[in-house]
């Protein structure tokens, strides 16, 4: 009886409980390869494991490396472009999703969802092909017409997700007082949409930025992507600027993550109130 | 009709009708930009001539050569098609296994635990799902070197990349990816069944057993069937971490296609789509339930 006590005691009532213990373990093996990556890339030796003293010269290198500021240059330049298409094409079918039923709809529904289940090799190797076939040369606009692929079911999904939980009687309302369906759609749907369409922007953004795989198949030459510099570097082994680039691009993604998700949230409070 | 409305009225009726057809232009569009790469892909894998783009006539041949065994490779190290499918599943089930008890395990501990700075935490969980691929394989090829250098100084062992690192560094993302699916799971329990349990004589233990397990299964289920489909179509953390004869699917496709495109690929790819499809309309229609 008194053993049972002391595990119920520790198990149950001990100041650290095992779920943040486990948790932290969790975390901790999540994490650490992250956190080895960061201490590395203020290393100041170039090669060895050994840690040398700190420095910043590898987030300094970077600025100056003119292949990687082209990379990053039509990074943006694909993520910018496919997302800005994106948004407005997938914001109007989730509108129309929502508001129009026709035959076939729940088929049309799963299949705009389809590029997100389906491996990105298979993504990459049917692009790669169809291009092939149409016999178009490959440059910077074909890597962007495949993100466009995947980054419109991304924009869809989040903007419907919102389209479900909207009140359908604001918009019956502003009819009813005299607007015209335009006056309707511009001036009550869109604002009460746009933290979600802002948000499917930015999680798309973040994967188009990240993708290596369709970028690698489908870009022409010359036209290197950020995943795609560091990925031909890699295969002759890591260097500490790349480390430093890979720590930069963490924080990026997960600040913009962190953006889009504030502004979902702001947004779902506000329809709350 | 048209000219007693108002301007307002026709410019909007106009916009009505264009909005319309440009919905239904839209949805062209975007079948044929979606669709059509990959009908194409799956009708070619049946093409019997070995260039893309000409159709000679119906075959099986290129799922056959599959069964028969393809090699990729130099001469040196042939690695068979069989070997890449043995290695993928092998990481799949090792890192779903591991990674559902564990990701299941999170999202209890996190459901139930209230302290400070629980945003923060929950915020980390959903970063590994965020961060770039690409990032994250840097990170556990920097991470293994070091640790094999300090392993070797250590005690004198030498390792080297291989499957066990690969499935390592599934787990670490699968993890995030089975919690997120978890807890939106838990998150949906209604927490007085449980405490009815307990008020009823049940231990802790066994109203987790009884009630909190059964209720929460199909979330853990459809968790680790996501986690499967991303471990089996991963291809960056697997080709960092990987090393000789540690090749999956995917970097063997990868490993192909850099040769040259033949319609063998469009077979594998074809089953590699399909197999992926199943496994994700189960998990979906697990979620529904």
């Amino acid at each position: 009886m008194k053993e049972k006590n002391w595990v119920e005691k520790t198990v149950f009532w001990s100041p650290v409980s095992w779920q943040a213990v486990f948790t932290g373990l969790m975390f901790f093996y999540m994490y650490l390869p992250i956190l080895v990556l960061t201490v590395y890339s203020f290393n100041e030796s170039a090669y060895s494991a050994g840690w040398e003293g700190f420095t910043l010269q590898w987030y300094g290198k970077l600025w100056e490396d003119g292949r990687i500021l082209r990379s990053l240059e039509n990074s943006l330049v694909v993520a910018v472009t496919a997302v800005g298409v994106s948004a407005v094409l997938g914001t109007m079918m989730a509108v129309g999703l929502a508001k129009y039923s026709f035959r076939g709809k729940t088929l049309y529904r799963g299949v705009s969802y389809l590029p997100l289940i389906v491996p990105d090799i298979a993504i990459a190797v049917s692009t790669l092909i169809f291009l092939a076939v149409l016999g178009i040369q490959l440059s910077l606009w074909t890597i962007v017409a495949a993100h466009i692929v995947f980054c419109l079911a991304y924009v869809a999904i989040v903007v419907s997700s919102r389209l479900s939980s909207l009140d359908p009687h604001l918009e019956e309302a502003a009819l009813d007082l005299g607007a015209t369906p335009t006056q309707a759609f511009l001036k009550v749907l869109l604002p009460e949409l746009s933290p979600a369409i802002l948000a499917g922007c930015l999680l798309s953004f973040v994967l188009s930025m990240d993708d290596f795989l369709i970028a690698s198949f489908t870009a022409g030459t010359g036209a290197t992507t950020l995943p795609m510099e560091i990925f031909s570097r890699i295969r002759t082994g890591v260097k500490p600027d790349i480390n430093a680039l890979s720590v930069l691009l963490i924080l990026a993604s997960g600040l913009v993550a962190f953006v889009a998700e504030y502004v979902r949230y702001r947004g779902e409070k506000r329809q709350m109130q | 009709m048209l000219k007693s409305l108002p301007d307002s009225k026709k410019v909007d009726l106009w916009i009505r009708a264009s909005g319309k057809a440009l919905l239904w232009g839209m949805s062209l569009v975007g079948i044929f930009f979606l669709y059509l790469p990959i009908v194409i892909l799956v009708i070619y894998s049946f093409n019997e001539s070995k260039i893309n783009a000409v159709w000679r006539g119906f075959t099986l041949q290129w799922y056959q050569s599959l069964f028969e065994g393809l090699t990729v490779g130099s001469d040196i190290s042939n690695v068979l098609i069989w070997d890449a499918l043995k290695n993928s599943l092998i990481v799949g089930f090792i890192s779903t296994g591991v990674a559902t008890i564990l990701g299941t395990m999170i999202g209890l501990a996190m459901e139930r635990f209230h302290f400070r700075g629980r945003t923060v935490i929950e915020g980390l969980l959903f970063l590994p799902i965020i961060i770039p691929d690409i990032t994250m394989g840097i990170a556990l090829l920097v991470f293994f070197s070091l640790v094999f250098q300090l392993l070797e100084s250590l005690t004198g062992m030498r390792l080297v990349l291989g499957l066990p690192t690969v499935i390592i560094g599934h787990i670490a993302f699968n993890i995030s990816y089975v919690a997120v699916v978890v807890r939106s799971r838990i998150a949906d329990l209604d927490p007085t069944l449980e405490e009815a349990a307990l008020d009823l004589g049940a231990n802790e233990w066994k109203s987790f057993w009884r009630i909190t397990l059964p209720l929460i299964y199909p979330g853990i289920l459809s968790g680790a069937l996501l986690a499967f489909t991303l471990s089996l179509d991963d291809f960056v953390i697997t080709f960092f971490t990987a090393g000789v004869g540690a090749t999956t699917l995917p970097v063997f496709v990868y490993g192909m296609i850099k040769v040259s495109v033949t319609p063998a690929i469009n077979a594998i790819s074809t089953i590699m789509l399909f197999a992926s499809l199943i496994i994700v309309v189960l998990s979906f229609s697990l979620q529904r339930h």
